[in-house]
């Protein structure tokens, strides 16, 4: 095995080591290592990012698509954020125009339909095929009354708005709750992956 | 005068945390080095996506929309990995079309064939049968770019090679043109608006694929929008049930099977050794 090879193995191990370490203790070689993955992603970030530029903009302006050039001149406005003169800073408030009000526009023309429409019509489909199916589906209409109802702040929540807020927040509560245990879950098979890397790139293990 | 010895109960909640953690961590290596092919229960929800995948038309456009980065390769990995070797091996020969939602993302057919060892069918060719975009720039209007003109937002592939010479995208120029996006994700904000254009603006099926926080938002949109949705690395041991073969996603499967039994066991011990502290 060449020298290559063992430090593209070792290196990773022990960086992945040093970050499991933070499970038991927090300590500078973590700290680096974590300081490292953010540098480390931010500048394969720019890279990327610089070379779908190319691709998609520069070169096809190069071929004569002029149209894009506008996109080009306004993304540059941006840094004028950065410029060290406060008289220069408005400039970039041109490109966060465009970035706000192309970003409103397409959010606001797709939400009906692809958002509220869509979620609207099924939480008041209240009539089921199969017992099974009529019973979630009301059970469905109840959670969205009730969590609805939660969130309804122009009203002190005494009475039925009392009960029913109740009731909502504890839909909300089993909600975040399956939220957050499918979320450790998902860090604890990421920390597995990682062993598991650990042991195949050690010949200890083969998948 | 004697000392009062403490009971079992007390002596059990005095284990350091950092002994629980490395019990925990030998938990969960030992099915890795040991497979235990504990049983796997398939829902209703990765049945239905597995069925769905496998009943679509001949010659089908499958989007890949994957957000598969370094923060969730481990639980989204096994799950896509089973997922294109069921379209990839579909008799009805699905297209995928591969595209990353940031730079971040990881290049998928490599990783997939490196780690997990996984050949695409002999009869697959690239740019026939499966291409890979890269991933696109601006998200919400880069999305909808996509969605509305494909070229445009890329005018070659990963590898630059121009679009017009791939066979496997003649006849494709926007959503319009797409039957399913399959949609691996862990990132809620994502996952609203990459479907309120492709299904809000062009009726297509988004089939998420979710993983993290992102399963309890997801699952809103299931059935009318996602026919079917397997979650995590146990969506991913289900579907290798289904397709009857067993890899990474059934050695995470077992390695949660046997944290959670542990945990459930370190929790009843905790609970009555209270009690019990608390009695006496």
């Amino acid at each position: 095995m060449d020298i290559g090879a063992i430090i593209a193995i070792w290196v990773p191990v022990i960086l992945i080591l040093i970050s499991l370490s933070f499970m038991f203790v927090d300590w500078p070689g973590w700290r680096w290592v974590e300081t490292l993955l953010v540098g480390g992603g931010m500048g394969h970030s720019v890279v990327m990012t610089w070379g779908t530029l190319v691709r998609t903009g520069f070169k096809p302006i190069m071929q004569g698509n002029v149209i894009l050039l506008p996109g080009i001149i306004f993304g540059l406005l941006l840094y004028f954020r950065l410029h060290p003169s406060p008289n220069y800073k408005w400039i970039s408030r041109y490109g966060f125009l465009w970035v706000v009000s192309v970003g409103a526009g397409l959010s606001l023309g797709s939400l009906w339909q692809g958002n509220i429409l869509v979620f609207l019509s099924k939480a008041i489909d209240i009539v089921g095929v199969t017992p099974m199916d009529q019973f979630n589906k009301i059970l469905m209409f109840v959670i969205f009354v009730t969590c609805l109802s939660y969130f309804i702040f122009t009203k002190e929540h005494t009475g039925v708005l009392g009960v029913s807020t109740k009731i909502g927040r504890y839909f909300l509560m089993i909600a975040f709750g399956v939220g957050f245990a499918v979320l450790i879950s998902m860090y604890y098979n990421v920390a597995l992956e990682r062993i598991w890397w650990i042991l195949d790139a050690l010949g200890i293990v083969q998948i | 005068m004697s000392e009062k010895t403490e009971s079992i109960w007390v002596k059990l909640q005095k284990i350091p945390n950092t002994a629980i953690l490395a019990v925990f961590t030998i938990f969960m290596i030992l099915p890795v080095l040991l497979p235990l092919n504990l049983p796997i229960g398939v829902p209703v929800m990765t049945k239905e996506f597995h069925d769905y995948l496998l009943e679509m038309p001949e010659g089908s456009t499958i989007v890949f929309m994957s957000q598969l980065s370094g923060f969730n390769y481990g639980d989204l990995a096994p799950l896509c990995a089973a997922t294109l070797k069921l379209v990839t091996n579909s008799p009805n020969h699905l297209k995928v079309i591969m595209v990353f939602q940031s730079a971040g993302c990881v290049p998928f057919w490599d990783i997939m064939k490196n780690t997990y060892d996984w050949e695409l069918p002999p009869d697959r060719e690239y740019g026939v049968d499966y291409v890979e975009f890269g991933f696109f720039i601006g998200a919400e209007r880069g999305w909808a770019t996509t969605c509305d003109d494909f070229r445009a937002m890329f005018p070659s592939d990963r590898f630059d090679t121009p679009v017009e010479d791939l066979p496997i995208m003649d006849g494709i120029y926007s959503a319009s043109d797409w039957d399913l996006i399959l949609f691996p994700n862990s990132w809620t904000g994502l996952m609203d608006y990459i479907i309120r254009h492709a299904y809000g603006r062009y009726g297509v099926k988004v089939m998420i694929m979710p993983a993290g926080m992102c399963a309890m938002s997801a699952a809103a949109y299931y059935p009318h929008v996602s026919p079917g949705m397997p979650i995590g690395a146990g969506g991913g041991a289900q579907l290798e049930k289904l397709q009857g073969y067993k890899s990474w996603g059934t050695t995470v499967a077992d390695s949660f099977s046997l944290m959670s039994i542990l945990t459930v066991v370190l929790g009843c011990v905790a609970i009555i050794g209270d009690y019990m502290e608390r009695r006496s």
